[in-house]
């Protein structure tokens, strides 16, 4: 009898505990808004699917001792029949609908005139280089790999066409403009997260693996690595510093000049 | 005394791997405690872990490397050595001769070989908190490159990993072992009358679980061997050039960390079929049992653990849909991810169904097996977001996940073991356990079990993710607290619950009441034997099957149940 | 012990030594497939020569099956034995060293995995020297042929790896 009642408590407040707010930060991009109408999709339907379930059984229970003597049945292929053709449909129409959320990310091209940047990552922190005007980084030179002296990449000094590579700790991108960042790592495997722009992609050493995104909205959002990868897993933290487009020509610019300084 | 503790009998066997699960799941579960502590007191000193860890707590606090350590240590020894331990080899043992009616194991001697070296694998691991350096931390995943430079990528990644890889090529060895014994036993061993459509579900799932567990682990065993190769003979199976650990730069190239994640996850995702396929078939049979109702749809019951064994292996691509493998290949693990879904949700139905127009007995493994209905609904349920390529980009690696699969892992397979405690320990020691404390149990670990998971799955909304030693770094993370603090609350809770179980285990392997032959009124063979039953189960006697495992309230017969075994069996 | 003294009806052990055959095939598949996959990555995949004195092996191999099936334990065992002595000698020729390339590693792993087995073969050949039981001579018979078949497979595999 309890036990009936406690299942439809739970049920209930696990409802309540996942509607009692959106969990999610503010979405900042054309996909993270997909992605909030695909998960609620997603949770009205599976969530209606779990109240039911949790219902059905509740009532089962509280039922328990109304007759004297149970009911005999083997079983009903009708019904068997209609909730296998059910279920089939919904997940997989769910997972049907999901898919150009996914594809947009990872199969769309970016648009003329995107912003190209890489990641590094390593342990425990993250970097990132601009090719500068020339639209070319310096070849890559793993003997050359000098943290503390300002060269986590490993750019190879003699290359002339590093002489304009921005590198930074933090990722800085202009609102508004398609971003295709090229994820690189050099030890383990590090995870580059955005949570505001739902986006969550694997920095794979041997492989360079792209990003595609574009923010709208201005603003400071934190990158956690999300992948195991040792003892400082949980310190690797960056930001994306999402600027206005005139805010960031500036900032590139006095940044290009630094550079012609040293 | 010696011949009693090498014993062959597959009743001896069963009960040695019960209690080997006994003791990782208890060591298992205090891990999972001092995570819980750790993660919301991550400042406090703590002078039981400084005198566990003298070096990774010095002081009584715990170094990230120690949280790490103890994190891999907890998901190696639970997913290992309690989920596919006590289902299959505890239980399975015990009661799969019996209940086709064998008088043991195909082969009794391999039996106890792979019983012995999975203790072996078993203290192999736990001494990897001995290694210099400590346990390895790389998760119960091990991905390389992390797994497979060495000590440069972390320190308990010397020889703590070594003694991981041993441990877990030792396990695989002796699963495969025990596989083919279940199947060779379910194949040959039958007696006249128990036909395929009459062996109770039970049997059913241990002989698919075993079909899975022959092929899964051969393929770790594989992975497991070229990691190692990987660390000690230079050869690069997993290693890219260009690797700069440490800053030292490592002389291998070609190779592909995916590659691992591959062959991992081919036994991985079936792995946790293997842990909660025999769960799914207790679960119906102790449903049936109580409601005295026939499992409803049986065929489809058989059918729907087959598809589930079939499809499981071409499922593994959904734990890499963030992992740099192609966007094409996502969507078709997408696609057969959400149809392995669906006979899970069959066996739902079937199981509301059985207890429909039930009468039903609400005993503690009933309220186990019904428990586990609840928990299996809430965990499955989130796997339509995780089989969703989109929907992982942002869940994948957060405490969604980790919520996802204790819940449906974890929790349920957990509550099946409870119900066949319940449900089989008059038939395994003669006694019955206390029905009161049984419940008090019972209820504490229902509700405790949802506070711990269901509000891991809002955090892992929230972003959180996974793997963290303390969330301190990260601003988003600092508003979660009181999520983890309830958590860790509930947590203790559940922890301390579990005392009460394993008093009644042990205060009823001594005191309880003595057991009658069949104290639940059930039909399958092993309640035609007396409690426990002779050494070689049927005294010899030739024992024949005359019906189908659930037949309960039929019309028209006088008493509601009627045994499996037919005249002349004792 | 009593129930260990019980002789194994040959059904049961050729059903056992099936499923372990099973068993063996699926860990060759995975070694197998880990192999197409290492080689597409591509890049450093260099060529290396196999031994000539593993088509001597092939031969012995083939000659023990030949005694397995005419039940001469004695003779089948010391074929696997000759059998591994000739693969040891594989190995000490065999030019390249496990570090220096994907291709030597398999070739490695897989000679190695594949003699480990036939270790086992030859221990149990022994065992039933003098006197075979039912169940074991149809254990035997599947077990020795299964390693005879996946021996093709390698070589086949080590063929196609070279270069
Ligand atoms: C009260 C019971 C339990 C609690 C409180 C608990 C808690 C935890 C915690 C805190 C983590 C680490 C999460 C992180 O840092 O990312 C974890 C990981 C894990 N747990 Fe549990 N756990 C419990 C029971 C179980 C059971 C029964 C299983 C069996 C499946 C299990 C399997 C795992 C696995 C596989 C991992 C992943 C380890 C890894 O990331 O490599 N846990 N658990
Ligand atoms: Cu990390
Ligand atoms: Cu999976």
């Amino acid at each position: 009898m309890l036990l009936g009642i406690l299942i439809w408590a739970v049920a209930a407040i696990t409802a309540a505990l996942f509607l009692a707010r959106s969990w999610f930060p503010a979405a900042i991009s054309e996909h993270a808004r997909a992605f909030d109408t695909q998960f609620h999709l997603t949770l009205a339907m599976t969530g209606a699917m779990f109240l039911l379930a949790q219902l059905l059984l509740g009532i089962a229970i509280l039922r328990a001792r109304r007759r004297t003597k149970a009911e005999y049945s083997e079983g009903n292929t009708r019904w068997e029949i209609a909730w296998t053709l059910a279920t089939a449909a919904l997940f997989l129409g769910a997972m049907a609908w999901s898919t150009p959320v996914f594809t947009a990310v990872h199969l769309g091209r970016p648009r003329p005139g995107a912003l190209r940047v890489e990641a590094l990552a390593k342990q425990f922190s993250w970097n990132f280089r601009y090719p500068g005007p020339d639209g070319r980084y310096a070849r890559l030179d793993l003997k050359q790999i000098n943290d503390a002296g300002g060269n986590p990449f490993g750019a190879d000094e003699r290359d002339s066409a590093g002489k304009d590579d921005i590198v930074t700790a933090a990722l800085r991108i202009p609102a508004g403009r398609d971003v295709e960042l090229i994820l690189r790592g050099r030890d383990v495997i590090h995870n580059f997260f955005v949570r505001e722009l739902r986006l969550k992609q694997d920095v794979v050493p041997g492989m360079l693996i792209p990003l595609r995104f574009r923010a709208d909205v201005p603003g400071t959002y934190e990158v956690a690595c999300s992948e195991l990868c040792g003892l400082g897993h949980h310190l690797m933290r960056t930001v994306v510093i999402v600027m206005p487009p005139g805010e960031f020509a500036a900032w590139e610019r006095d940044a290009q000049a630094q550079l012609r300084q040293e | 005394m010696l011949g009693r503790i090498f014993s062959t009998d597959h009743k001896v066997i069963g009960k040695q791997y019960y209690f080997l699960g006994l003791a990782s799941v208890l060591i298992g579960l205090a891990l999972s405690v001092f995570m819980r502590l750790h993660l919301i007191y991550p400042d406090q000193k703590v002078k039981l872990f400084e005198w566990l860890w003298p070096v990774g707590a010095a002081g009584g606090i715990m170094t990230p490397e120690l949280y790490l350590s103890i994190m891999t240590m907890h998901g190696t020894l639970m997913v290992f050595f309690v989920l596919t331990t006590v289902p299959q080899g505890g239980f399975g043992n015990y009661f799969l001769p019996i209940q086709i009616g064998a008088s043991d194991m195909a082969f009794p001697r391999l039996n106890a070989l792979s019983f012995w070296i999975t203790l072996t694998a078993l203290l192999v691991l736990l001494g990897a908190f001995f290694a210099p350096g400590g346990a390895p931390l790389g998760g119960w995943t091990a991905y390389p490159p992390l797994s497979a430079v060495g000590q440069i990528a972390g320190p308990g990644q010397g020889d703590g990993m070594d003694m991981w890889i041993l441990s877990v090529a030792l396990f695989s060895i002796a699963s495969l072992l025990t596989s083919i014994n279940f199947i060779a036993t379910v194949i040959e061993l039958r007696v006249p009358g128990m036909t395929l459509d009459r062996m109770p579900l039970t049997v059913w799932a241990w002989f698919t679980t075993a079909i899975i567990s022959l092929l899964a682990f051969a393929v770790l065993l594989a992975a497991g061997l070229l990691l190692l190769l990987d660390r000690w003979g230079g050869t690069s199976f997993f290693l890219p050039a260009g690797l700069v650990v440490s800053d030292r730069a490592l002389n291998h190239s070609g190779g592909s960390p995916l590659l691992w994640q591959h062959l991992f996850w081919f036994f991985g995702h079936p792995e946790v079929y293997i842990a909660i396929l025999p769960g799914m078939g207790l679960v119906s049979t102790i449903l049936s049992v109580n409601a005295r109702r026939p499992v409803f749809g049986y065929k489809a019951m058989v059918g729907a653990m087959l598809t589930i064994a079939f499809l499981g292996f071409a499922v593994w691509g959904h734990h890499m849909f963030i992992s740099g493998m192609s966007p094409y290949s996502a969507i078709a693990f997408s696609v057969l991810t959400l149809t392995v879904g669906v006979p899970s949700a069959i066996k739902t139905f079937n199981w509301l169904g059985t207890l429909w127009g039930g009468r039903l007995r609400l005993n503690v493994a009933m309220l186990f097996a019904l428990g586990f209905v609840s928990v299996f609904v809430a965990g499955g349920i989130t796997g339509v977001f995780l089989g969703q390529p989109a929907m992982d980009l942002y869940l994948h690696d957060t405490y969604f996940v980790v919520g996802h699969f204790h819940l449906i892992m974890g929790v349920a397979a957990v509550f099946a073991m409870f119900a066949g405690t319940y449900y089989w320990f008059p038939k395994m020691f003669g006694r019955m356990m206390n029905e009161t404390l049984g419940k008090i149990h019972f209820y504490i670990t229902f509700l405790g079990v949802y506070g711990i998971f269901v509000p891991m799955h809002v955090a892992g909304l929230a972003g959180n993710p996974r793997r963290y030693p303390d969330f301190k770094e990260f601003e988003f993370l600092s508003d979660l607290t009181w999520i983890h603090t309830f958590i860790s609350h509930s947590s203790f809770t559940v922890a301390a619950a579990q005392l009460l179980f394993l008093f009644n285990l042990f205060w009823s392997l001594w005191r309880g009441a003595r057991a009658s032959v069949n104290p639940w009124e059930a039909t399958t063979l092993e309640w035609s034997v007396p409690s426990p039953p002779p050494h070689d189960n049927f005294g010899g006697a030739a024992v024949t099957v005359v019906r189908g495992a659930y037949e309960f309230s039929v019309p028209g017969r006088e008493s509601d149940f009627a045994m499996q075994a037919g005249e002349g069996t004792p | 012990m009593s129930a260990t003294a019980r002789t194994l009806p040959a059904r049961v052990a050729a059903t056992g030594a099936m499923l372990a055959s099973g068993a063996m095939v699926t860990l060759f598949s995975a070694l197998a497939s880990a192999l197409v996959i290492r080689r597409g990555l591509g890049g450093d995949w260099t060529a290396v020569a196999l031994p000539d004195v593993v088509w001597l092996n092939t031969a012995v191999l083939a000659a023990s099956g030949v005694a397995v099936e005419k039940r001469r334990w004695g003779a089948a065992a010391l074929l696997g034995t000759v059998f591994l002595a000739g693969q040891a000698t594989a190995w000490r020729s065999f030019t390249a060293d496990l570090a220096s390339g994907p291709a030597a590693a398999f070739f490695y792993v897989l000679t190695g995995v594949h003699g480990v087995h036939v270790l086992g073969g030859v221990a149990a050949l022994l065992v039933n020297w003098k006197r075979a039981a039912p169940g074991s001579v149809a254990a035997m018979r599947i077990y020795w042929h299964t390693l005879g078949g996946l021996w093709m497979v390698v070589l086949c595999l080590l063929l196609w790896a070279r270069g």
